[in-house]
């Protein structure tokens, strides 16, 4: 669903100078269920990332939905939309500095320009205005370490260097400030944390065409 | 009335290679065999499209060109062929510039058309060209929409949609300004409701079936109606509301008034002064069943120039249509009910109807463009002006029609 299990593994063939860690992180609801689909990030809040190389991320347009649903990517990283339909899309984001728009023709690609040079996380929420159902999210990151919750909520973050972090979990359908939860760690070896929400969430999957004819018009 | 056309044809007269142009099309070969009595659509008292017999047809050729000036303005263009035993008519059904603007954070949406096009009624004619989606033949409510309900005007719409606010519906609301459509209700009063596919295009004259008025009072009246006829520069109006529950169900509720002066006769043809209301609703019970229904309740006035009415009509149409999907198969089963109520005294015009008809459709995806429909229209009617013409006033007609269908 995301790149990261390749960026987590480089990240862990750079030499370094402190210790590195592991953090296990379990999202539970209140009933002590998990909770699966959930994007993890941590932030260093002492020190620094190295800078890492861009990476070419594709978010496709595959059976009138964006595949996948949620991208995560780093600032740097170039975003490339790649038509699978047999019919145009008109792809547009309504979110703040990085709102854009344009029809994208059956078959072809396009990279995504002109992204804010803002720091810290933002959300860009993306929609096709001809098929309205359509719905996907790109996260951008000035880390390297995010992953996704999965199956009894659990995700794991591989850790260059101990330190202070903060954690987020994000996912455009938690209702909170920002659709997030944050805490702050102070992580000095490898760790478990629980995560208990206060609310029980539950991924709603992205709507999706339920007709199984394609040839309709905006009647 | 010249001056609107040339301002609409202008438009598309834009540099060719500013524009980003798309197509779509639907081909309709279609074969019939009908019992009952001649067609309507010849100008008879039948309720079916084909006249009794066999009759092997081109249900619809239609082609729909966009052609964008940017991400959000575009004209479209949209012509139809339809060539049977009854008739050929080739020409335009639409044409008008469409804007559809961005959401904006809180989801809201802002659209506008200018030009002619079919104002948001029908929830069955819903594919390319405004062909029905299910069926070979919409309802008689939609058959009538095809046939004298268009409008040309100014369409502004404004939606809310919910993906952006957390919730899980979503809202629409259209609102049009029209012109040319003042004859809407002349076709529903004379011949009454229709099972058709057909949609009149652009100049085309519906024939108008002979009585005794059509000879006597209303020898004015020429011999075909038009239905995109302006005769008192007088503005119509609609409404449409539309909210859609978690993509499942949709409710839809609206009014149309074509504001036409009775009383005012040009040309041949009479202004009709008609309104209607109308709801409906599409349930998608689960992933093989849903449900549709729309229902429609109107009046329409004509009146002699003293005013004095000629015809005074009350009608109403509905249906219910249970819908089957496996792919690649799609059965639609769909029941009606109709009635034309004469509330004037003239003498050889009585427009009294009342009607029920049933129609088995069967859809079979044969490819990814090609689709295999077959269809069972069974309708029985009782028409009070059949007998003018020495037949019963109540008729059962059936049709069986098999079509081969090609989307491009």
């Amino acid at each position: 669903m995301y790149k990261s299990p390749l960026l987590a593994s480089l990240a862990l063939l750079i030499p370094s100078l402190s210790n590195a860690a592991t953090l296990d992180v379990t999202v539970l609801n209140p009933d002590q269920s998990g909770v699966q689909g959930m994007i993890l990030y941590a932030e260093p809040l002492e020190h620094s990332i190295p800078d890492l190389p861009s990476q070419k991320i594709e978010i496709a347009q595959k059976d009138r939905a964006f595949a996948p649903y949620i991208t995560v990517m780093q600032r740097q990283d170039e975003v490339e939309f790649s038509n699978q339909d047999d019919f145009t899309h008109h792809i547009y984001s309504i979110s703040g500095e990085n709102r854009f728009s344009f029809k994208l023709r059956s078959g072809q690609s396009k990279a995504l320009e002109g992204l804010s040079n803002n720091a810290g996380s933002e959300t860009i929420a993306m929609g096709c205005n001809i098929h309205d159902w359509m719905s996907g999210f790109i996260l951008i990151l000035d880390t390297p370490y995010f992953t996704e919750t999965g199956k009894n909520g659990q995700a794991t973050l591989k850790l260059q260097q101990t330190g202070k972090y903060r954690l987020t979990l994000w996912h455009p359908q938690l209702k909170t400030t920002d659709n997030r939860l944050t805490k702050t760690i102070n992580l000095a070896n490898d760790q478990n944390i629980t995560w208990s929400l206060a609310n029980r969430f539950e991924v709603v999957p992205p709507q999706a065409d339920e007709e199984d004819f394609e040839f309709l018009d905006k009647y | 009335m010249a001056s609107r056309w040339l301002l609409l044809l202008s438009l598309t007269c834009l540099p060719a290679n500013a524009m980003d142009i798309e197509w779509k099309g639907v081909a309709d070969m279609r074969i019939s065999h009908s019992s009952g009595i001649q067609s309507y659509v010849s100008g008879q008292t039948g309720k079916l499209q084909n006249s009794p017999g066999g009759d092997l047809s081109l249900g619809q050729l239609g082609v729909a060109l966009n052609l964008g000036i940017n991400d959000q303005s575009s004209i479209a263009v949209v012509g139809n062929s339809f060539i049977d035993d009854e008739k050929n008519s080739t020409g335009l059904t639409e044409l008008f510039y469409q804007r559809s603007g961005l959401p904006n954070e809180n989801g809201l949406r802002h659209g506008m058309r200018l030009g002619m096009f079919y104002p948001p009624i029908s929830l069955e004619n819903r594919a390319t060209a405004w062909s029905p989606a299910n069926s070979l033949t919409p309802s008689t409510m939609n058959s009538w929409i095809g046939e004298e309900i268009r409008t040309t005007g100014f369409e502004y719409t404004a939606e809310w949609l919910g993906k952006f606010r957390q919730a899980d519906y979503d809202l629409k609301l259209s609102t049009g300004l029209f012109t040319m459509n003042d004859t809407a209700g002349a076709m529903l009063s004379w011949h009454g409701w229709g099972l058709s596919s057909r949609q009149s295009v652009y100049g085309e004259g519906l024939p108008i079936p002979q009585t005794p008025a059509q000879t006597g009072i209303l020898s004015v009246q020429a011999k075909e109606s038009d239905p995109f006829h302006e005769g008192d520069d007088r503005l119509g109006y609609y409404l449409n509301a539309e909210y859609l529950l978690k993509r499942k169900l949709l409710l839809q509720a609206g009014y149309y008034d074509n504001n036409a002066t009775p009383y005012v006769e040009t040309d041949g043809q009479y202004g009709w002064n008609t309104q209607f209301t109308y709801a409906g609703f599409r349930w998608r019970l689960n992933k093989q069943w849903s449900l549709m229904g729309q229902l429609m309740q109107g009046s329409t006035l004509m009146q002699s120039p003293q005013r004095v009415n000629v015809v005074d009509n009350d009608y109403r149409s509905g249906y219910l249509t249970l819908s089957w999907h496996n792919k690649p198969h799609s059965i639609n089963a769909r029941l009606e009910e109709f009635s034309v109520t004469d509330l004037d005294q003239t003498p050889g015009d009585n427009n009294d109807e009342y009607g029920k008809a049933f129609t088995l459709s069967y859809r079979y995806r044969l490819d990814k463009q090609w689709f295999l429909l077959s269809e069972l229209n069974w309708i029985d009617s009782n028409r009070a002006a059949r007998a003018y013409s020495n037949e019963n006033t109540r008729k059962i007609e059936q049709q069986l029609q098999m079509a081969l269908r090609y989307y491009f």
